[in-house]
């Protein structure tokens, strides 16, 4: 747009009105891709034609803008969630190996595949148990928590910790669970916050 | 004190923990309270048997004693569990798995044998039932709710 407006304020005229605008558009336009930062344009369009401009024009970023943003943002937050996954895994091979305990591939394997579900997860208390498998733990401080042991096959043993509204007791869920059936489980006990560190 | 005698209340029991148990921000994984196949009571050295010194003695002498019976890494923990606390919270808590745990404290100290020399520190976490795998799980994430202290073997 600026571009557009810019070639506008070189013709002769610095009114911008739809005459103008149609004229300008049957041209051929040649835009000028400069080597090094221009000069800041000192003539601006004083008559747009319109009463009001177009808010998103107002406004500092337009919607697309935000949306790019925020795209950008949770793309960056994930690398760096998986980054210090990673990081853990590595730890956990190498303390398994120094206590003598084995490693389950299937439950790792499981476990980044459950991570790709949850955009947005918050890192996980991460364990090695002493039969190899994987077991991630979020909780906050109201003494809820997610504990999920991937045990292959896409399956988890759950140890669910949750405090309903209006109740000062904590509910203690445990069971095994496909990952269709524990998504379902945590999104019933309102406990999808907790998996993204906002509850 | 006989063997099989009850821990007192105000007393406290570590128990030796892997790092592979421990949580990225130094927590401990209801894991480490897990019983093991075969295993009666949950085994733990009693803190106070070490003498009235001061804690850090008290770690020392328990550790010199584990460390000549079983591998104990720099990187490894003694966990502390307060007796009486412990006992209540997870007889309430287990409640809520239609559970009835009464934990006991019991001095089960060990002879000099194969293993190594005598461990005169040496007690068990009885009442533990036989549970399904997510049972005991949730039961040891409620004992490690528990926990008061922790020390790094490394800095002991």
């Amino acid at each position: 747009m600026q571009g557009a407006l810019a070639l506008l304020e070189s013709e002769s005229s610095r009114v911008f009105t739809q005459t103008r605008y149609d004229e300008f558009r049957r041209k051929e336009l040649i835009f000028r891709v400069p080597r090094q930062p221009e000069e800041p344009l000192r003539d601006y369009v004083t008559d747009t034609g319109l009463a009001e401009p177009p808010s998103w024009l107002q406004s500092n970023s337009s919607p697309v803008d935000e949306v790019l943003a925020r795209a950008a943002q949770q793309t960056a937050s994930a690398l760096r969630l998986t980054k210090k996954l990673l990081e853990r895994i590595v730890e956990l091979k190498r303390l398994g190996a120094e206590e003598e305990l084995p490693w389950s591939k299937s439950s790792e394997d499981d476990f980044w595949d459950f991570v790709s579900l949850w955009p947005g997860l918050s890192e996980p208390g991460l364990i090695l148990l002493d039969n190899g498998n994987l077991r991630a733990v979020w909780r906050n401080n109201s003494g809820e928590q997610v504990a999920l042991e991937f045990k292959g096959d896409r399956k988890v043993l759950y140890v669910i910790f949750s405090r309903r509204r209006d109740e000062n007791e904590v509910a203690r869920r445990v069971g095994e669970a496909s990952f269709e059936q524990i998504v379902e489980l945590i999104e019933l006990e309102s406990l999808g916050e907790l998996l993204r560190g906002e509850g | 004190m006989a063997k099989g005698d009850l821990i007192p209340h105000d007393n406290h029991v570590l128990r030796h923990v892997g790092k592979s148990k421990v949580e990225q921000d130094g927590r401990v994984n209801g894991a480490a309270f897990m019983l093991r196949s075969c295993e009666e009571g949950l085994s733990v050295q009693w803190r106070q048997a070490a003498g009235d010194g001061s804690v850090a003695d008290q770690l020392q002498a328990i550790l010199r004693v584990l460390s000549a019976r079983r591998k104990v890494r720099k990187t490894d923990y003694l966990v502390e569990l307060p007796v009486g606390q412990t006992r209540a919270r997870v007889l309430e808590s287990a409640r809520q798995l239609t559970l009835e745990v009464e934990l006991r404290f019991e001095h089960h100290p060990i002879e000099q044998d194969e293993f190594g020399p005598e461990d005169p520190f040496h007690s068990e976490i009885r009442g533990i039932p036989e549970l399904e795998e997510g049972v005991a799980m949730a039961l040891g994430d409620i004992i490690a709710e528990c926990v008061s202290s922790q020390y790094s073997v490394n800095a002991i």
